[in-house]
């Protein structure tokens, strides 16, 4: 309703500078891309793991009980004589399996919902919203300990069960882009134009509101990952599998006498979680409002 | 008598202010509190007035963008006020709009061709594999030629200008009767202004069009426009052929309007009669009693602090909502007078 005055100098011929390439913006922060090669480099380990191992990560006796690191054991062996280097990498992959799916699904549901919650308002918005509330309030943590041992350590349980838990933020994030591009013209003039109500908030709303929810999403590929190493820890992973948070729990007991047990699995997801977080930062400088433009 | 080819039967528009689920509201925001109005074939009808009086809440009414409180929207003598989302989309293949700001109407994230393709496949007007020389004819209608030059590019590869002739384009591809305007160049520069306004004049007679220009810029009004509605907070104040309410005002709110317009000419702008208007328009929350207007009105008299002003009709198919209407040229003197008296 508000207009400029006549006169005013209005938005008539406002040239766009080029805008810079979406990778300058993202290689301006240096620990990004740092965060991305490592990223990288683990993605390449986990997805030809199979073909770079030495020897099979579940064969027992693969070596020697316990073999400090050296050239044919590169991280040494567990109490088994099983060969750290190949569960590592077999347990990477499993372990950026959770948390890849958990990530997926989580912002799938936080999509849908926060979707409808920000684009009906009223009575929808309050219902979700409130529904919302109460998975944020509950302690993830003990919730994914009942879910996972209710239902039984099935590696898709987990999945499921931390899933379950994040979805949240991703729907907040997601509603509050809703919230202020339902009002844009550009919607109505789609409604005009004969769009369903489908169409207006998944094809016409959504594209413009996923930038947040990219950057939402690689964080939680990270934060799913601790989540499932630390249920493993717990003991609550899923035993048919070799993740690293498995790992970990399993050298509980040899921590002391061969610290390669432990060291090198932590390390790997510490590393895993960090260059995720480090991508996410980069995706939210490429991905912000400062630098999106119109 | 035919009917009208839009018409606006008592309309009003109330919005509840502040609350929600829990919390009652703190009011109700009557943005159009009882309006009535009609376009005929071919018509262009400007609805004016300040910031905040009603008038988009009108336009977006008539495409059912928002819904009404009350009253009747007909288009061809027809109800087309609460309409299912099937009826709704037959209806607006005949009436159209064009939003006010062209950096806020277009998609960011989708090129000319699929804006334009949208309407042509929602309706079934066009087969899926002539869509694109379709989109192309339309940009060359409004101007952007050739059109198939500008069909894969984004909306901020283009200029202001550019944009809205792609709203324009957008409107068109349903070959509607009826375009609602709403400050369809306010946002533009002047000189882009004037080019569009063209543009609009020369589809009108084109695809014999229909226009409801909502506007508060009186020279725009006075280029394009056949007939004039004055709204003011919420309410129609005058309506009447442009001509004859620029020359004799039959309300003191248009006649300050008319006052505070620019004008080219210098002599002429110092030889015409000034009403200046005090203050902002009241909140619609809590409009004022009697006539909406008292409270900012040089000819206040008490009965217009008492009694809401009728809407009485003059010669020519004049209307106005003022007690002293009949009595139109001697206002600016009696406003002076009136000046004088507390200086």
């Amino acid at each position: 309703m508000s207009a400029p005055a006549p006169g005013t100098p209005a938005a008539g011929w406002v040239e766009e500078p080029p805008r810079p390439s979406l990778w300058r913006i993202f290689a301006l922060n240096r620990m990004s891309v740092l965060g991305l090669a490592v990223l990288g480099c683990l993605l390449v380990l986990a997805v030809f793991g199979d073909a770079i191992v030495p020897f099979d990560p579940e064969k027992i006796r693969a070596g020697p009980r316990m073999a400090s690191p050296g050239a044919v054991h590169l991280m040494g062996t567990d109490d088994l004589g099983r060969d750290v280097f190949s569960r590592v990498l077999a347990g990477l992959r499993i372990s950026l399996i959770v948390g890849l799916s958990a990530a997926a699904v989580s912002t799938g549901i936080g999509i849908v919902v926060g979707s409808f919650a920000g684009y009906f308002g009223r009575l929808i918005d309050d219902l979700l919203m409130r529904l919302t509330e109460v998975f944020l309030v509950i302690p993830r943590f003990f919730l994914a300990i009942m879910l996972v041992a209710f239902f039984g350590a099935h590696i898709v349980n987990i999945i499921l069960a931390i899933a379950l838990l994040s979805w949240p933020e991703i729907a907040r994030i997601v509603r509050a882009e809703f919230l202020s591009l339902r009002t844009r013209q550009f919607v109505d003039a789609a409604r005009i134009a004969g769009c369903g109500v489908l169409v207006l908030m998944f094809v016409e709303i959504l594209p413009n509101a996923l930038a947040p929810v990219v950057v939402a999403g690689t964080l939680q590929v990270g934060q799913a990952m601790l989540l499932e190493a630390g249920l493993s820890y717990l003991g609550l992973g899923d035993p048919s599998q070799v993740s690293l948070g498995i790992m970990l729990q399993q050298a509980q007991q040899i921590m002391r006498s061969a610290w390669w047990t432990t060291a090198f699995p932590g390390l790997v997801i510490f590393l895993a979680v960090l260059s995720l977080n480090l991508v996410g930062d980069g995706l939210n400088d490429v991905l912000s409002p400062r630098s999106r433009g119109r | 008598m035919t009917a009208p080819l839009l018409e606006v039967r008592n309309l009003r528009v109330h919005f509840p202010a502040g609350g929600g689920w829990v919390h009652r509201p703190r009011g109700v925001v009557r943005a159009v509190d009882g309006v009535s109005l009609s376009l005929e074939e071919g018509e262009i009808l400007a609805l004016v007035g300040e910031s905040g009086c009603g008038k988009t809440t009108l336009g977006r009414a008539i495409l059912g963008l928002v819904a009404p409180t009350s009253g009747a929207i007909l288009f061809e003598g027809s109800e087309v006020t609460d309409l299912a989302p099937a009826e709704r989309r037959g209806y607006h293949r005949h009436v159209q709009m064009i939003f006010q700001d062209p950096f806020d109407s277009l998609n960011p994230r989708k090129t000319v061709l699929q804006t334009l393709a949208q309407p042509l496949r929602n309706h079934g007007l066009v087969p899926a594999r002539e869509q694109r020389a379709a989109a192309a004819e339309l940009l060359d209608h409004v101007g952007l030629s050739p059109g198939r030059a500008f069909l894969d590019r984004y909306p901020h590869q283009f200029s202001g200008g550019q944009r809205q002739r792609i709203c324009i384009a957008r409107a068109l591809a349903v070959r509607p009767r009826i375009i609602v305007a709403d400050e369809a160049v306010s946002a533009l520069d002047i000189s882009i202004r004037a080019q569009i306004l063209k543009l609009l004049r020369k589809l009108q007679e084109e695809f014999q069009l229909s226009y409801l220009f909502i506007t508060h810029d009186l020279g725009v009004v006075r280029s394009l426009c056949d007939r004039v509605a004055v709204m003011y907070l919420g309410r129609m104040v005058e309506e009447g052929a442009t001509d004859s309410i620029f020359t004799l005002p039959r309300h003191p709110y248009t006649s300050a309007l008319l006052a505070a317009s620019p004008m080219v000419d210098p002599e002429a702008a110092r030889r015409r009669t000034h009403i200046p208007l005090a203050g902002d328009v009241p909140s619609a929350m809590r409009p004022p009693p009697g006539c909406r207007f008292h409270p900012r009105c040089p000819i206040a008299a008490t009965i217009c602090r008492e009694a809401e002003p009728p809407l009485l009709a003059f010669e020519g198919g004049r209307r106005s909502a003022c007690h002293f209407a009949a009595e139109a040229p001697s206002w600016t003197l009696a406003a002076v007078a009136k000046r004088e008296d507390v200086a």
